[in-house]
């Protein structure tokens, strides 16, 4: 193609130019996402009795607590990041620093609980995990729109990693206001209520999101 | 000179942003080598090049809500034009070079595929169609009902591919919403 082929593009891109809203600041959208969360917190809390683990100096002593506990306070921080830079251009850098606080946090998490489980491979509950797992996914539940409604307003070029990053967030989000709640401490209720089954939930939600943010993205 | 020029672009977008053309058009002439010489650095290939910078003013003028005045214009343009030769890189892997709408849920006709009969038109589409602007029309006539590669169809309509790529693309949208009911 030559030269005057891209500027009879210009000319049919300048041609009837409409005004644009601009996207709201990005800083914004990432406390308004941490916030969501913790009026979530705040509001299962208060619904459903504050069931929190028994003070929390004697939780934070226990390393397996404190380490899942930190592992997906990381990836929650990071996914936050994430989601919210990578939406816009020129903040890749952010974005993929977000994104490997979030793979490093939700590995880490997956290690700790995993370890103690192989330490003490006692049996749990499964519908209590089920109940953990599927709070978490509704603790981040919230935030997780907020992501994606950021992601198909802003840019997202790549909607299948996108879906990916705020879903795995959401999840990260939600089980760590779980984790916080949740009284119960077996190695097996950790593994597969804190740290597996949120994950789990997220892959389903990142389909559901993907497919979402295709669609919407499509209809700008 | 490298600030004014990015205070100057700068101040050309936010103006785009709210609807003059005029500065649009001044920014997106005086980004055009700009634009050729990111690409060309980084497909390596000549051939390919005029395509991708037309993607990537493509891209831009799709992504020109996510500017914000208070970030450096510089980054942000060349995020896009990286994406872009992105796609362009993933594209050769799959097909023989041919401009995509790929990502925004468009469908495009394969190049290299036979010119297809004329789907069977519902009612409703029929009359949305008629109720586009001729150019527009004509573009999603060529391309999606008469089975045109957008090179034909552009050399038949006698304007460049990416002056298609945009009217069919405003056609496709505007069938969309009129499809669904939502205002344009």
């Amino acid at each position: 193609m030559s030269r005057p082929s891209s500027e009879a593009l210009i000319a049919e891109l300048t041609r009837d130019l409409a005004p644009v809203r601009r996207i709201p600041p990005p800083g914004g959208v990432g406390l308004a996402l941490v916030g969501l969360w913790a009026a979530g917190c705040a509001l299962s809390g208060w619904l459903g009795g504050s069931g929190l683990r028994a003070g929390p100096p004697g939780a934070l002593g226990e390393p397996v607590f404190t380490g899942l506990l930190a592992a997906l306070a990381l990836a929650g921080a990071g996914g936050s990041v994430a989601a919210v830079a990578r939406a816009v251009p020129g903040r890749e850098r952010l974005a993929r620093t977000g994104s490997l606080f979030l793979a490093l946090g939700l590995g880490l998490a997956l290690g700790c609980a995993g370890l103690a489980w192989l330490v003490d491979a006692s049996a749990t509950s499964l519908p209590a995990a089920a109940a953990c797992a599927s709070h978490a996914l509704g603790l981040g539940l919230a935030p997780a729109v907020l992501a994606f409604a950021w992601l198909a307003r802003a840019w997202e070029p790549r909607p299948r990693a996108g879906a990916a990053v705020a879903s795995l967030t959401a999840a990260a989000l939600g089980a760590c206001a779980v984790h916080l709640r949740c009284s119960l401490g077996d190695a097996g209720h950790l593994l597969l209520g804190h740290a597996l089954g949120p994950l789990l939930a997220a892959t389903l939600l990142a389909l559901l999101g993907h497919a979402w943010l295709v669609r919407h993205a499509a209809a700008r | 000179m490298l600030e004014e020029r990015e205070r100057r672009w700068r101040h050309w977008m936010t103006a785009a942003q709210a609807g003059d053309a005029v500065a649009y058009d001044a920014l997106l002439r005086e980004l055009l080598p700009h634009v050729r010489g990111l690409v060309h650095r980084r497909l390596f290939q000549p051939e390919g090049v005029d395509d991708v910078v037309q993607n990537v003013l493509l891209s831009l003028h799709r992504a020109r809500h996510t500017y914000r005045p208070e970030q450096p214009f510089g980054p942000w343009l060349r995020a896009i034009a990286r994406n872009a030769v992105t796609d362009q890189l993933r594209a050769r892997g799959r097909r023989p070079l041919e401009l995509s709408l790929e990502g925004e849920g468009v469908p495009e006709p394969v190049a290299d595929a036979a010119p297809a009969a004329p789907p069977p038109l519902s009612p409703e589409l029929a009359e949305a169609l008629s109720e586009l602007p001729p150019a527009q029309r004509q573009a999603v006539q060529l391309l999606h009902l008469d089975g045109l590669s957008v090179a034909e169809a552009a050399a038949r309509v006698g304007i460049s591919r990416g002056a298609l790529k945009v009217r069919a693309h405003r056609g496709y949208k505007a069938l969309r919403a009129r499809l669904e009911r939502v205002p344009l």
